[in-house]
């Protein structure tokens, strides 16, 4: 269930679309990091199996999957911290752990670098001590160049005044940039990231992101970060690893997982899904509560389905919710007529009502749980944009989106 | 604005209580204990002080040989248990082998064997007469001592070699533990800047765990500067040994008590050293993901690391307690003759009663520390809990001069009041034996108290007092009660602890008094060892009861500081 991903030309277009690093689009022939069939038990169970992937020079890649898919455990095997089971992992070409053959380099071996999710900065060291660990033995020329770089980096991330403390007298925050630091001091081939913000307040984690995207651009390093928070995938990454189910359910720019998910599995990760099910009509269109959904060409008549509806897709009709204005339209007559009122673009002709049982205000956000007019006994999870907080036991009517709006073949 | 009920009385439960009669009490009860504790401190000072002829033949004649014995035997020995506890430690916290559950407590066995006994022991073994020789001998045809060379057991670095193989558990259970609350992925990161295991173990891990390892190493050391069976054994003289050698073969009480002063001066040294050891790196190394499970071994690193901590156990443990049970089974009969049951009751009733009293004593002190929160209390406190790294030998002296100039005050006041002359009641009793062993092992049953307090949160006695219970009312049905695991493990570790002594019993006890350990020292002097191996093995028995608790305490989740105060 896994896409064989390549960190190449098939994304290049993708990549410039989205604007991200120009990096990407200039493709080398040789891959960073490799890994093929890369399977793992833990305690007789099957963690995950036939995992393969390729990432290119100057790309940035996360993993994403609920606690426990296996995904630090795959960090884990490409930096050598863990014995291979089963399958190949190659850096720069070289493989550097096979199964098979036996092949097993250690990892002080790897030039790989690593930022734990506990940070791992060494105590009893000070803040400069502990970014300059990796450079023992370095030649003369070499280490002065890379002690410039060091100063310079303290210099712009704050941290010059900081230099001589005790790693236990920084923040949250102060403590990540070291840590970064002194596992890109090195320079290393490949740096992976295993959770990296989790240790941080919310607050802090907005503005470590894009400061932490900073420096690994600036330093041009190829990076693989391990995330369980959809919105820090889609934030940092160029190519998003949609890890579940004992393997690799997706690969793609943000872009393509969040709007071609191939599952509702990679759904579920983005937020509150309404479901429905159902079974597809004579006419090829899903029956559900919010309305007659057209599916998929792949899709039977006569075959079970369901419908997966985001949380963002309903659009509140106007913001005058007492009134409940529009009403329920099916027929093509009372399509055209809703088109001549003025139907935003992207959504379905008809307006779905409801009862609001609740609103909260979430700041950009308003969260509310809706029973709709055509099944009163069900609750639909909406996200409406800014603040809509209608009270509690009025009747509302929402357009929806058609891009928010999924069709699956049930399970078998 | 009135104050509820309830709050005046959080108020005044959370107040240091400053007034009544029970609180008193408390607080004259905590600055007795800490002054029985003292006193021999005290006394050694002022008798040194005192006597100031004597010291300068002293330093010319004596004081640089025990000097120098002294610190070779702390060098040698500070060295050898860190590299063993270390290496053991480290080992079974970062690598699974077969044989690796056992290890991890059997590597702490050798501290139920006191030293004297593997002193014994392996005299008995290595030496000209004993077996080994006799059958390497027989086996290359030598004659006689000319023929070849075999090293002197009774020598400083046989010393060093029987003192490490008993010492190094204080090490290795510090070191583990702190080996333990380290999160693995400080190895890991320095493993992936480029240092190899080896470098990154000393680079990284041994210096985050330094301070528990100067912790452990000191304690060994105060064990090395209290021992005087092995020393004097061997023949090696140290400070201990001197001042049995002064006071009971020259009878020169001055010299004795001077040699004391200096034996207390070291002990503070050490003492001051593991202090700044411990105070430069305070580190809080709770990471989410601690140990984690350790790197499995195969094939022949596996062998070499079940060999390796295999090794001290044998040494430490298993082959003198065979020794034992081998003459044990031959000459029980010899032993029971010669008075075994007697001295067995003795050692019983001695430790009962040391351990009860240091028990009731520790209870007092960390009461009073927890109502009383003032300076003079803590002080009490932290007096009180010296006595431990005070060698036995110190302590005997000091206690000897108090009592008997006590006793002199006593008798001179009957004579005064009563015109009779009482005689000796204190010095050369029961009491000045169970003093001198309560000095010594307050400090372990505090320990032991003193944390299980600290596991009772203040809030419960809040919530007893909004209840409506007075403080002392708290103490009887809210803390006692809660306390009873850590009065059981205070007495159960003073009583073995008591077993185990031999310097200060040697030299308090009253005539006629003898107990295991000072039995089994006599014979093996009158080269009878064996009829006293049934009364040593007693000895290990008692030994390995605190042993089971620790096992106890390291598969409980947990439970660090309970290993601390072995």
């Amino acid at each position: 269930m896994n896409r064989h991903e390549t960190g190449s030309r098939t994304e290049v277009g993708d990549v410039a679309a989205d604007g991200r690093s120009p990096a990407c689009a200039r493709l080398q022939g040789l891959d960073v990091l490799q890994v093929e069939g890369l399977a793992h038990r833990v305690d007789g169970r099957q963690l995950f199996a036939d995992v393969s992937f390729r990432l290119g020079l100057g790309m940035f890649a996360s993993l994403l999957g609920p606690s426990g898919c296996g995904k630090t455990t795959l960090l884990r095997l490409i930096a050598g911290l863990e014995p291979l089971q089963q399958g190949r992992i190659s850096l720069g070409g070289q493989p550097v752990a096979d199964a098979e053959s036996g092949v097993f380099l250690p990892p002080e071996a790897r030039r790989v670098g690593m930022v734990f999710q506990d940070f791992a900065l060494f105590p009893h060291l000070t803040v400069r001590q502990n970014i300059l660990f990796g450079l023992r033995g370095r030649s003369g020329r070499d280490c002065r160049a890379r002690l410039a770089w060091v100063e310079e980096m303290l210099e712009r991330f704050g941290l010059a005044h900081r230099a001589d403390a005790w790693p236990a007298n920084l923040s949250g925050g102060e403590q990540q940039r070291v840590a970064l630091l002194r596992a890109l001091a090195p320079q290393p081939a490949l740096l992976l990231l295993d959770e990296p913000f989790s240790s941080l307040d919310v607050a802090r984690r907005l503005e470590m992101r894009e400061e932490m995207l900073e420096i690994i651009r600036m330093s041009g390093t190829t990076a693989l970060m391990v995330t369980h928070d959809a919105q820090e995938a889609l934030f940092m990454s160029d190519l998003v690893m949609i890890m579940g189910h004992g393997g690799i359910v997706q690969a793609g720019t943000p872009t393509e997982v969040y709007e071609q998910p191939v599952d509702p599995f990679v759904m579920s990760l983005f937020g509150h899904m309404n479901v429905f099910a159902g079974r597809v009509d004579a006419e090829g269109r899903l029956p559900t509560p919010i309305g007659a959904l057209p599916v998929p060409p792949s899709l039977q008549p006569g075959q079970r389905a369901e419908a997966h509806v985001r949380a963002s897709a309903f659009l509140p009709v106007d913001a005058s919710p007492e009134e409940g204005q529009g009403a329920l339209v099916e027929t093509a007559a009372m399509a055209t007529a809703a088109l001549a009122q003025g139907v935003p673009p992207g959504v379905f002709p008809w307006q779905v009502r409801g009862r609001v049982l609740s609103a909260h205000f979430m700041g950009g956000s308003s969260h509310l749980h809706v029973a709709p007019e055509e099944a009163p006994d069900q609750v639909l999870h909406m996200q409406a944009p800014g603040r809509f907080l209608p009270r509690s036991g009025a009747t509302c009517s929402f357009w929806l989106r058609r891009n928010g709006v999924f069709i699956f073949p049930a399970g078998d | 604005m009135t104050a509820s009920p309830a709050t005046e009385a959080m108020a005044a439960a959370s107040a240091p209580a400053g007034r009544g009669g029970g609180l008193r009490l408390l607080r004259i009860g905590a600055l007795v204990a800490a002054g029985l504790v003292v006193l021999p401190l005290l006394a050694v000072v002022v008798m040194a002080a005192s006597f100031s002829d004597a010291l300068p033949h002293l330093w010319r004649t004596v004081m640089p040989q025990l000097a120098l014995n002294t610190l070779l035997l702390m060098a040698g020995v500070g060295i050898s248990v860190i590299m063993l506890g270390c290496g053991a430690a480290w080992l079974v916290v970062r690598y699974r082998f077969p044989g690796h559950g056992i290890m991890q407590w059997a590597l702490a066995l050798p501290l139920a064997v006191p030293g004297y006994l593997v002193a014994f022991i392996y005299t008995d073994l290595l030496e000209y007469a004993g077996p080994v020789q006799k059958a390497l001998r027989e086996l290359f045809g030598w004659q006689g001592p000319r023929d070849y060379y075999f090293p002197e057991i009774r020598s400083l670095p046989g010393a060093v070699m029987v003192l490490s193989l008993t010492l190094y558990p204080y090490v290795y259970l510090l070191a583990r533990v702190a080996f333990m609350a380290q999160s693995a992925s400080l190895l890991e990161a320095a493993r992936l800047l480029g240092r190899k295991p080896w470098p990154a173990f000393f680079a990284v891990a041994l210096p985050v765990a330094w301070p528990a390892v100067a912790a452990g190493t000191a304690l060994a050391l105060m064990e090395v500067l209290n021992d005087f069976g092995v020393v004097d054994f061997f023949a090696v003289p140290t400070f201990t040994a001197g001042i049995f050698d002064v006071w009971l073969n020259m009878n020169d009480a001055a010299g004795a008590a001077q040699l004391a002063l200096v034996l207390l001066v070291f002990t503070l040294l050490l003492i001051l050293l593991e202090r700044m050891a411990r105070r430069r790196r305070r580190f809080d190394t709770a990471g989410p993901r601690a140990a984690g499970r350790g790197w499995r071994l195969r094939g022949w690193k596996a062998a070499l690391a079940l060999a390796a901590c295999l090794l001290p156990v044998v040494l430490g443990f298993v082959l003198p307690v065979a020794v034992l049970l081998m003459h044990a089974a031959r000459f029980w009969q010899e032993s029971l003759q010669q008075g075994l049951m007697e001295q067995l009751f003795n050692t019983l009733l001695l430790a009962s009663v040391v351990s009860l009293t240091a028990a009731l004593l520790a209870l007092v002190l960390a009461f009073a520390a927890r109502l009383d929160g003032s300076a003079t209390v803590r002080g009490a406190v932290r007096l009180a809990g010296i006595g431990y790294a005070m060698p036995g030998a110190m302590l005997a002296v000091g206690l000897l001069m108090a009592l008997a100039w006590a006793d002199g005050l006593i008798n001179d006041a009957a004579r005064a009041w009563l015109g009779m002359a009482p005689g000796l009641l204190l010095s050369g009793t029961m009491f000045a034996l169970a003093h001198g062993h309560v000095s010594r092992f307050l400090a372990l049953a505090l320990g032991s108290i003193e944390s299980g307090l600290a596991r009772i949160s203040p809030s419960m006695e809040a919530a007893a007092r909004t209840l409506g219970a007075r403080p002392a009312e708290v103490l009887r049905r809210v803390h006692l009660p809660m306390l009873r695991g850590s009065v059981l493990t205070a007495l159960l570790i003073v009583f073995v602890d008591s077993v185990k002594e031999l310097p200060m019993t040697l030299l308090l006890r009253p005539f006629g008094f003898s107990t295991l350990a000072t039995q089994t020292y006599q014979f093996a002097s009158d080269e009878m060892f064996e009829e006293a191996a049934l009364g040593a093995l007693f000895i290990v028995m008692a030994g390995i009861i605190p042993l089971i608790l620790l096992v106890r305490a390291m598969n409980a989740p947990s439970s660090q500081s309970e290993t601390a105060r072995f």
